[in-house]
Formats: structure tokens, C-alpha cells, sequence
């Protein structure tokens, strides 16, 4: 046997035994360390709620909580914990970014993985990126110092000027379209241009009545809901973007292929079979946006407007409103001076519904992904 | 099975020996009860269709399968009359006396002088005088000293394909293995690379045992002494190269041969 | 539906996903545009000579003698104004005083004559003897609301105000004073009641203290208007002298405007309009703004305002200026003065504290998932629990900082930098665990057989091959990491910030808060006294803030590039 090779192969006893400690310990290691984020999830859930366990253990201050407006917690003799309208401005901010950024962000996604080139999709990268990156606080001074002064004093310019930007193009296609369905049906070309000047008159005018009245608003506060939905709606675009843009691109090139040699136009492509085969992946882009506009915290607090009152009539978006996020972030500053005070217990209670919410969206994400993945 | 090597004991020449060695992932048996035996210094060829067991089972010689999750395996697979899957193995040491070389080319992103040393480094500190000796020598070995003497400390990615495979064989030798294991080396190589490769093997034969999976027949038959034909995970035919290839006992080995399956 | 319109559909969904496209890139550009044109002039800005004094007297800086010449230049035409001011207020119109003095003197001198039928009046029952006493003031004053009222006009238009309104003051002090030794001279003292005494004391007070109080009234608002003037005089020019500079205690009002923009802004709005009181058709008194010119038509005011509108320039000396210190100044009198240097420290610390914390934890969890661990239930329960983490909302990281870094483990007594950076850190494993896992899993697997073949360990596989091979595209995913945990609020709000203070030094950061870019942006643009005269501050600390976290995502994708290239 050759002289390099004089060490046994086999192991002693104790050598065995020490390469097994040492490689089960360095295990160990490595497992306690990766459980971290797990070990932060369990505290988290346990001190979150566990600070606000005094709060819902009474359980008229649960249905206080959620079906009340009156919010005074500080209140020496009489607090009042009513965080309806709390709850409220949440899913209005919600609703009303995710209303912008959900089609923007589908459409940005569309655009970067089917219609652009490959090349140009690779030069608008950073451009998302860097809207990734700007931090949330330098999105609530933008709302603050820029984009509120511009809302307050010609919001009603602004306002009016997109809803006609938006609303006549839309009608033009409309009209061609039924201007152009006629022609199938061996109509005239004047018959079917004056049907299309028709349907245009007829679309143009509610659209444009609309842009008039919102020419005459007046906006009593530039930081009020739509604000901060603006703002929430461009951060959360590069959330649904990037990972639609994903979902999209993961569609195979052979599904593309078959539908356009059989005669689709790209459009109907894009509707009829990539967007389908990348629905789970959009969903689950729109969720985690969703999450991101739900956990924010800064713009809606520097943004929003920060009042405690339901608006008036329920879809005016132009009335300030106040989220959880902001209410947290506004008010622990002054109660944590007094730990275990009946704000400070509110206030976790308030947090442990984020948490949860947060939880239930994340699974929500994880089932519809874990879907995909199956299929 | 009528084997040369069917008996228990492993022939006084052999260095690796399989007896009743199988390979399952999962509860797929993918190499059944393979008897068979490497000779000292010679080159063994194995051969056979795709998705028969031969890499497999050319992998667990130095237990890459261990990598494989729900690889398992039974019987016996020896080195030098020891169990490779004995509890207690240590698989380092293993590895370092069964050398592999892969499919693709595959060296460090690093220099091709740390790419040859990388090996021999891991025994501890070593003389720089010492190590540039064994570097040396390994690429010598590997017929690629010549081309790369002047640039040893440039890039190994930077090398085309049959350069990286030679060297990661020089990375092989770096730590002196008894037993080298090629699987495929040719086959993400150009034809001239390729020749290069089987004149290297053929240098080799002699100094290393060496075993070798291959498609190409024309290889098999070029560079080894030894062939052994893995049918659906069965071995069905070992012998002679020349043997093998001019008079094959078995039917399968012979449709295999001709070219009418694989 | 036929070919055509189908062709149409096609094209115009096209076009709307590019606009979608553009209005996206428009955003970022509506964005980013006006923070670096505006934030740039934080620190590249004209200047007046005020810049320099400040920088001199609050951060030692030392001036060349150009800088030397041009204060002086502007102290020079300060000068003017200020000696115009002071002479304004302390012109006296001797005239008027002497009327109301002369008649003062006059009034007591009658009262001494009629001892006598104050002294029978004070023995009457005491509703008479109001009526007597008042009987008595009435005779003695005579016409003195008309001679005060004359006197008053007069020293108006002398242009006497201000003097004019302390005297009227003293007068009345004056008043009081002597009848109050009148009614406590011995001989009324030695028949009349105190009671009485009082009475008597009070009656004589009335009548000129009220006709004083009138004018004094009248004066005092248009003296108000002048000083409202003159307050916008002193925010544009500085203090007028020494002793006003000593007593004044917010460095902000030790000195004029230091920059140019500033100082036209308030030279339109605090010097050229001022805030009078004005009653409105309601008889409410309201503050109206009104033109300083038209105001004080005719007065020296309008002089001095005239000379301050035409020597603007020579006034605040404008000069184009680099102000670096604008990074390393300690921020003076809430950001009104001086840098953001501890914002900056404070935002290092954090950011650097926390990559401490989690690069080296999200790498070897990172090592774990894509190295050891085995496809199991509980591999994918701890992979479910980082994407969880990584969803949970950072304001709840805030408060779990806040209840379990700080109140029960007790890192520190309340916020400190060590527990801003834990907190941080936690809110950026989760990004760091996943980045890594897939940059580990992008390594190729023949690096591992190809070691392992070797006859080299694990551990020593993973340390000499695998990391090395995956290092640039971790180094990628830590980076970008970094920039969210520099630019991260809410969970430092209640864990490690605080709006003042200076930048901390390294023993401090277990123990001190600090102040922060993230936070101190928050404060200075939402709850900043006087958010109108730091605009240049707040876009200034903007424009860091994004110079940070943007240069170390730019680091990051150059990283990614050159990965790409190989």
C-alpha cells in the first residue's frame, strides 16, 4: 500500500465521536441562528399581544374598540377607546392606493415583460429599483412638503385634468371600437363614423361634466387621505411591478408562441393567456403591495392628515383621515412615557391587530403562491 | 450472472470490489446487486445506455451520492478490503484517496494554480517551495503544464473547456488518489480536447486505477483495459475491453455494441 | 368582433401600458428632481455676510479678509438703519411732555388750595362723600383730556411715538404717586379716616389715568405696527446693537438671514407687509396685513423702509458659497443654524451597528438553508417564519424593539443606539436570510463536488469555495439591505431616536439615543416651530439621506453588473 496512505480509513471510536459532537454541535449552531427570525415571529407575537392582553381583557373595551369613533385614551377620568374610525381611515388609504397601484403596476409589469424590449425592460430596472429604495420618509416629505401644497391650492386643476386625460382616450377607443364593429356587418363608412361620433359624444360628455366639477373643488387641507394614497400607491408600485414582472416572465415562451401562431394579436396574448398562466404570481404581487400600503408607517402619518372622524360623505377621499400605523407612531411617544397606562395597553392592542392582519395577508400570499407552485 | 468475481472475497488485485452493492433513491432501485472488481493500475471503462446506473454507481465509490438526498444504498462496495459505507468511515479521507473528475469541466473560480494547490492546502500549511513542486508536477502530469506555465495565477475560467478539464485532472492528482473516477470527462468536450483527455488517460493507466463512464464506445474501446456493460441497473457483462467488444457473451451487450438501443 | 377593431384594441393597450410606463418614470422624476436641485441648495447657495459671522461666532471658523472686509462692508450699511431706528425711538417731543406736565402740576397745585373743602368733605357720610371728592377732582383737572390728546397728536407727528407712549406711562405713575402722598400728607392724615383717605386717593387717580390710559392706547397701536416692523427688520438684519444681541437668548434672533433666498423671502413678508390690528365690520379686532409702505406713508418709518428696499444688496453683501459645514456642524437652535452633522453620525451608527448585527446572522442562516438543511417540516416552518418576518408591518418591529429589546431584556434604560440597531436588525434579517439563501443556491453545484471530490470538508468547502463564488451577489443583497435599514423611521422612533442633540462617540451608543436623518426629517417637516425657514434644511437632510441609501444601492448594482459580465 503506498506510504501517503498509512492513515486508516476507518475512524477510531473516539475520533468518530469527536467528529460527530463537533459536526451535531456545529449543527446546533447554526440551527439556533437560523431560527432567529423564528424565535423574533413567537416573541413578537407573545410581547405584542401580551402588552395588550390587559386591554382586551375587558371585554367592554373590546366592543368599544371596534365599533366606537369616540378615541380619547388619554382621558385622566373618562377614556374612550373607539377605534372604528382608526380601522376606517386604514382601509379607505387602502382601497384607495391600491385602486391606483394595482392596474399601474399591472400595466407597468405588462409592459416591461411583453410589450417593451428585453433591453429596455433591463434599462427601467434601476428605475423601479430606485423607487424601492427611496425610504418611506422621504415619501411623506415629498406628500408633505410638495405634493400637499400642490393639492391644496390647485387640486381641483389637477383633479379635473386627470380624469380628462384618462376618461377621452378611453372614450376615442370605445367609439372606434363600435364605429369599427359595424363595418363587419357591411354597414357604410359614413354610417359607422357617425355611430362612432355618436358613442364619443355620448362617453365625452360625463367625462368632461365630471373633470368641470372637479375644476371647482376646494381643498380645505392638502394632507388628507388621497394624499396619502397617492404616495402609498407609488411606493407600493415597485412591490407589484417586480414581482408580477416575475409571474409574467416565468410564463413560458412556447405558450406565447402557440397563441400567436394561431392568430391572436399580442393584446389578446397577454389577456387570454400569459396573464392567466401568471395570475397566482400578480396575486400574490398585489398582496405583498397590499402589505407593504397596509405596514407603512410615515407617509400616512406625515400625510394623511392625522383626524379622528369618519369622512363624509364615506368616499370623500379629500378628508383627512388617520391609519393605525400613524396612530401608533403618533401616540407611543407620549404613552410610553407611562408604561402600563391604558393608552399604552390600547395602543399594543391596536398593533396586535397590524400584526395579525399582517400574518393572515402573509399566509393569504403563501397558499395562493404555494398554489402556483403545485399546478 | 456468471462473473469472473462472484466469489465473497475481493481478487488480490483489486482495489475497489462490489458485492451485492445496490443504490436506491428513494425506493427506486437504481443499481441492483453489482459484483464486480477494479484491478490495480488498470483503466475500467463502464458503459451503457443513459439512466442505467453507471454514474450512480461510479459516484458512490468516493460517496458523492451522499450529496443526493434519499440516496441509500446495501451490500458491500469496498476499497483495499474496506467498507466504503461503514459507519465510522471517514469520508474526507475517502475522497481524498478516490479522486473524481466530472462530467463539465468544473474548477474554482479562482487561480489555476490555487485550483491545483486547493487539494493539497487542505492537509495544513505547506512550503511554498514544496507546493509549487506538487503543482508542477500535477499539471506535468496532466499534459497541461506547457500551455499554462506563464499564467498560473490568472483566472482557471479563463481556459477553454479541454484546458479546465485537464485541469481539474491535475487538481486531482495534486493530492495523489489511488483511485480516479471520470465521469464523462469527454463529453462537454471538443473532439480535439477530447484526444488530448484520452492520451492523458492513456499516460495514466499504470500509475492510477482508474474508472471511467462513457458514452462513446469508440473511448471505451480506445482507453481502457477493463469494460463492464450496466444495463436498466444490472451489470450485465464485465471483461476485457477487447473481449467485450469483439465477442460479447451476452445479447444485451451485443445490441448495445452494434448500436441497436442506447 | 372584426380584424380591424381588434387591431386597434391591440395597439391602444400598447400604448397604455407604455404610458403606465411613463407615468411611472415621470413619478420617480417628479421625485427625485426637485430634492437634489433643492437639497443641493442646502449646501451651494448665495450667502449674505451674516453666513460668515455665523460661521465664526458658533463654529470657529476662521475667515479670510475678504470675508473680514465684506462683514464689514455690510455691517457698515447695517449700521445706518439700525442708528435711524434707535434714533427713532428715543426722539422725544418736549413740547407735548410739557404740556401734560405743566397741567399735572397745575392740577395739584389747585388740590392744595382746596385742603379745606376736601376736609369737610371727608367728614360726610360716604355716598356724599364720593359725590364731594369726585366734585373736587372734576375742578381741579379742568381741560386735561383735551390738552393730552393735544399733546398726543403733537408728539405723533414729531414722530415721537415710542418715546412719546413710555411718558404717558410715567405720567400716570406720576399722578398716582402724588396724590397718594397728597392723601398721606400729616395734615389730612391727622383728620381723615384711611377709609376716606382712600377714597379720595382714588378719585383724584381716575380721571387723568384714564385720559392717560387713552392716548396711551391710541400710541401703542401704531407703535405696535413699528415694532412689528421693526422685529422684521431685526429677522432680516439682526439685532441693532450689542446689548439687544446679549439679551436676546434664541441664536436665531443673534442674527439676519445668512442666505439670500431667505432674505428676500422675508423681506417681502415680514418687512414690506406687516400685521396691524384691525377692527373689522363685526367691531371684532382682527390681524389684517398691510403694505408698510402705505402704512406708515408719510413717517420716518417709510424712510428707513426705503433705504432698507434700496440697499438690499449692499445690506446683506450676496456672495455664491459652498457651505460643507452644512455636513459637519453641529445644528444650532433647532436646525435654524448651522448642520446636520449628528443626524448623519446618528444614521452611520444605525446602519452600520445593524449590518453588524444581521450580516453575519442572515448569512449563516443563510449558509444553513442552502447548505444543511434537510427538506423537512420544520425547514419549512423556519422558511415560512423569515417571509413572515419579512411582511411584518415595521412599526410593529418598533414596538417589539420597545417591549422586548428595552423593557424586558433591558439592553439599555430606554432608547440608545444599540437598541435602534438590534431593532433594525431584526427588520432587515429576514431581507438578508433570503438574499443570501439565493445567491448560496446560485453557486454551482459542481463547486461543491468538485471540492467534496476532493477530500475536503464541509465547513471548509463552504468557506474556501462556495463563499467566495457567491460573496459578490451576497455582497449585493447585504448592500441594498443596508440602504433600507439607513432609511428606515418607524422602528427607531421609539427604540433609538430622538429629535436634538449632539453626535454621540462610540461609548455612547449603549447607553445614548441619537438623532437621526430618518426621524429628524419626520420632525423638522411635521413638527418644527418655524417649518417655513428651514426648507432649505429639510430638503438639505432629504438630499443626504437619499445620497446615502441611493450611492449604496448604485455600489450594489455595480456589483451586480460586473457579476453579470463574468
Amino acid at each position: 500500500m503506498n506510504n501517503e496512505h498509512e492513515k486508516s480509513l476507518i475512524l477510531g471510536e473516539a475520533g468518530n465521536m469527536g467528529r460527530a459532537v463537533a459536526g451535531w454541535l456545529g449543527r446546533a449552531v447554526l440551527f439556533s441562528i437560523t431560527a432567529i427570525p423564528t424565535l423574533a415571529i413567537v416573541f413578537m407575537i407573545i410581547f405584542i399581544a401580551g402588552e395588550a392582553l390587559p386591554f382586551f381583557e375587558n371585554l367592554k373595551n373590546v366592543k368599544e374598540f371596534f365599533t366606537s369613533t369616540n378615541w380619547a385614551p388619554s382621558s385622566a377620568d373618562n377614556p374612550h377607546f373607539g377605534a372604528l374610525s382608526i380601522f376606517y381611515g386604514t382601509a379607505m388609504v387602502t382601497i384607495v392606493s391600491c385602486a391606483v397601484a394595482v392596474p399601474l403596476g399591472i400595466l407597468v409589469s405588462v409592459c416591461l415583460s411583453e410589450i417593451v424590449s428585453a433591453r429596455a425592460a433591463r434599462i427601467f430596472k434601476p428605475v423601479i429599483e430606485l423607487l424601492a429604495a427611496i425610504p418611506s420618509v422621504v415619501y411623506g416629505f415629498f406628500a408633505i412638503v410638495v405634493f400637499a401644497p400642490l393639492l391644496q391650492n390647485s387640486g381641483g386643476a389637477l383633479i379635473g385634468g386627470t380624469i380628462a386625460l384618462l376618461g377621452i382616450p378611453l372614450c376615442l377607443v370605445a367609439s372606434l371600437c363600435a364605429g369599427e364593429s359595424l363595418k363587419g356587418d357591411n354597414a357604410t363608412s359614413i354610417k359607422s363614423v357617425s355611430v362612432s361620433a355618436a358613442v364619443f359624444l355620448l362617453l365625452c360628455i360625463p367625462v368632461l361634466l365630471l373633470a368641470r366639477d372637479a375644476l371647482s373643488l376646494q381643498i380645505s387641507s392638502g394632507t388628507n387621505a388621497l394624499n396619502a394614497s397617492i404616495i402609498l400607491a407609488i411606493m407600493a408600485l415597485p412591490t407589484i411591478v417586480s414581482i408580477s414582472q416575475d409571474a409574467l416572465s416565468s410564463v413560458g415562451r412556447d405558450m406565447r408562441e402557440g397563441s400567436l401562431a394561431l392568430g391572436a394579436t399580442k393584446t389578446e396574448t397577454i389577456f387570454k393567456v400569459v396573464i392567466p398562466c401568471a395570475k397566482s404570481g400578480i396575486a400574490v404581487a398585489v398582496i405583498l403591495g397590499l402589505m407593504r400600503v397596509v405596514g407603512e408607517t410615515m407617509v400616512v402619518w406625515m400625510a394623511s392628515g392625522n383626524s379622528l372622524k369618519i369622512p363624509e360623505p364615506f368616499y370623500n377621499v379629500l378628508e383627512p383621515v388617520r391609519t393605525m400605523t400613524a396612530t401608533i407612531a403618533g401616540e407611543m411617544g407620549e404613552a410610553d412615557q407611562s408604561t402600563g397606562s391604558a393608552r399604552y395597553h390600547v395602543l399594543f392592542a391596536m398593533s396586535t391587530c397590524l400584526l395579525f392582519l399582517a400574518l393572515l395577508m402573509n399566509a393569504a400570499g403563501r397558499y395562493i403562491g404555494g398554489n402556483k407552485s403545485r399546478k | 450472472m456468471d462473473n469472473k468475481t462472484q466469489d465473497n472475497t475481493p481478487q488480490s488485485n483489486a482495489v475497489v470490489s462490489a458485492r451485492d452493492f445496490c443504490v436506491y433513491y428513494g425506493t427506486h432501485k437504481a443499481v441492483k446487486n453489482i459484483n464486480v472488481d477494479f484491478a490495480r493500475g488498470k483503466v475500467t471503462a463502464i458503459i451503457g445506455p443513459s439512466g442505467c446506473g453507471k454514474s450512480t454507481f461510479l459516484r458512490c465509490i468516493n460517496r458523492m451520492n451522499d450529496l443526493v438526498d434519499g440516496c441509500t444504498t446495501s451490500g458491500k462496495l469496498m476499497l483495499n478490503g474496506v467498507d466504503i459505507y461503514h459507519k465510522r468511515l471517514d469520508v474526507t479521507e475517502l475522497r481524498r484517496r478516490v479522486g473524481m473528475v466530472f462530467q463539465r469541466p468544473n474548477p474554482f473560480p479562482k487561480s489555476i494554480y490555487d485550483n491545483v494547490a486547493f487539494g493539497v492546502r487542505l492537509k495544513g500549511r505547506i512550503a511554498r517551495s514544496d507546493l509549487d513542486e506538487i503543482v508542477e508536477k500535477s499539471l506535468r502530469g496532466a499534459a497541461l503544464w506547457e500551455e499554462v506555465k506563464d499564467r498560473l495565477s490568472s483566472s482557471a475560467l479563463g481556459l477553454s473547456g479541454g484546458q479546465q478539464q485537464r485541469l481539474c485532472i491535475a487538481r486531482a492528482l495534486a493530492i495523489r488518489p489511488e483511485v480516479l473516477l471520470m465521469d464523462e470527462p469527454c463529453s462537454a468536450l471538443d473532439p480535439k480536447s477530447t484526444a488530448r483527455i484520452e492520451d492523458l488517460i492513456a499516460e495514466l493507466s499504470g500509475k492510477y486505477t482508474i474508472a471511467i463512464v462513457t458514452h462513446n464506445m469508440q473511448q471505451a474501446s480506445r482507453v481502457s483495459d477493463n469494460t463492464a456493460f450496466f444495463y436498466e441497473g444490472n451489470l450485465i457483462e464485465f471483461g476485457e475491453t477487447a473481449k467485450i467488444f469483439t465477442n460479447p457473451k451476452k445479447q444485451e451487450t451485443n445490441d448495445y455494441i452494434t448500436g441497436r438501443f442506447g | 368582433m372584426n380584424d380591424r377593431s381588434r387591431k386597434i384594441i391591440d395597439s391602444s393597450f400598447s400604448k397604455l401600458a407604455k404610458i403606465s410606463l411613463a407615468l411611472m418614470c415621470a413619478a420617480v422624476a417628479a421625485f427625485t428632481l426637485p430634492i437634489i436641485i433643492k437639497g443641493a441648495g442646502a449646501f451651494l447657495f448665495t450667502a449674505t455676510s451674516e453666513h460668515e459671522k455665523i460661521l465664526e461666532e458658533n463654529f470657529g471658523a476662521d475667515l479670510s479678509d475678504g470675508q473680514k472686509e465684506r462683514i464689514k462692508r455690510g455691517e457698515i450699511q447695517k449700521e445706518k438703519i439700525f442708528s435711524e431706528i434707535l434714533e427713532l425711538e428715543n426722539r422725544k417731543s418736549l413740547e407735548a411732555q410739557k404740556i401734560i406736565t405743566d397741567e399735572i402740576d397745575a392740577a395739584f397745585a389747585k388740590l392744595q388750595k382746596q385742603t379745606d373743602s376736601v376736609l369737610s368733605a371727608a367728614k360726610l357720610t360716604s355716598s356724599k362723600r364720593r359725590k364731594a371728592f369726585a366734585d373736587i377732582s372734576t375742578s381741579i383737572w379742568g381741560d386735561f383730556a383735551s390738552r393730552v390728546k393735544e399733546a398726543t397728536q403733537m408728539a405723533e407727528k414729531n414722530g415721537a411715538a415710542v418715546s412719546f407712549e413710555k411718558f404717558l406711562e410715567k405720567c400716570s405713575e406720576d399722578v398716582t404717586e402724588r396724590a397718594k402722598q397728597y392723601s398721606g400728607s400729616k395734615a389730612l392724615k391727622a383728620q381723615i379716616k384711611p377709609v376716606a383717605r382712600a377714597a379720595l386717593r382714588r378719585s383724584i387717580c381716575q380721571l387723568p389715568n384714564s385720559e392717560l390710559e387713552l392716548s396711551r392706547k391710541r400710541l401703542s397701536e401704531i407703535n405696535a405696527a413699528y415694532f412689528t416692523f421693526k422685529s422684521g427688520v431685526n429677522k432680516l438684519l439682526g439685532p441693532v446693537d450689542a446689548k439687544q444681541k446679549a439679551s436676546e437668548k434664541l441664536p436665531r434672533n443673534k442674527y439676519g438671514q445668512s442666505r439670500m433666498d431667505m432674505a428676500r423671502k422675508v423681506f417681502e413678508e415680514s418687512v414690506c407687509k406687516i400685521r396691524v390690528i384691525a377692527t373689522d365690520k363685526n367691531g371684532h379686532s382682527t390681524f389684517q396685513s398691510v403694505q408698510t409702505k402705505e402704512y406708515f406713508k408719510g413717517t420716518p418709518v417709510e424712510k428707513i423702509f426705503d433705504e432698507i428696499e434700496e440697499n438690499f444688496d449692499a445690506l446683506m453683501q450676496p456672495h455664491f458659497v459652498f457651505y460643507g459645514g452644512f455636513f459637519t456642524n453641529d445644528p444650532v437652535d433647532s436646525n435654524l443654524l448651522g448642520g446636520i452633522f449628528p443626524m448623519i453620525v446618528g444614521t452611520f451608527y444605525l446602519t452600520l451597528g445593524s449590518m453588524l448585527i444581521a450580516a453575519p446572522l442572515g448569512i449563516i442562516a443563510a449558509i444553513y438553508f442552502s447548505e444543511y438543511a434537510k427538506p423537512s417540516k420544520i425547514t419549512s416552518a423556519l422558511k415560512m417564519c423569515v417571509g413572515t418576518l419579512a411582511g411584518v408591518p415595521s412599526i410593529v418591529f418598533g414596538l417589539f424593539g420597545l417591549a422586548f429589546l428595552i423593557d424586558t431584556l433591558k439592553i439599555s434604560d430606554g432608547k440608545s443606539v444599540i437598541a435602534g440597531s438590534a431593532t433594525l436588525a431584526l427588520l432587515i434579517l429576514p431581507t438578508i436570510v433570503q438574499s443570501c439563501a439565493e445567491s448560496l443556491k446560485s453557486v454551482p453545484q459542481t463547486y461543491r463536488e468538485a471540492s467534496l471530490g476532493l477530500g475536503a470538508g464541509k465547513w471548509y468547502t463552504i468557506c474556501t469555495v462556495i463563499l467566495p463564488a457567491a460573496l459578490p451577489s451576497m455582497l449585493t443583497g447585504i448592500i441594498i439591505s443596508m440602504g433600507r435599514a439607513a432609511g428606515e423611521t418607524a422602528p427607531i422612533i421609539f427604540t433609538a431616536a430622538t429629535s436634538t442633540g449632539v453626535a454621540l462617540g462610540l461609548s455612547q451608543i449603549f447607553t445614548n439615543p441619537t438623532p437621526a436623518l430618518p426621524w429628524n426629517i419626520y420632525n423638522i417637516c411635521s413638527e418644527h416651530e418655524a417649518a417655513e425657514m428651514v426648507e432649505h434644511v429639510q430638503y438639505g437632510m432629504v438630499f443626504t439621506l437619499m445620497g446615502i441609501v441611493l450611492s449604496l444601492n448604485l455600489v450594489a448594482i455595480i456589483i451586480r453588473a460586473k457579476l453579470q459580465r463574468r
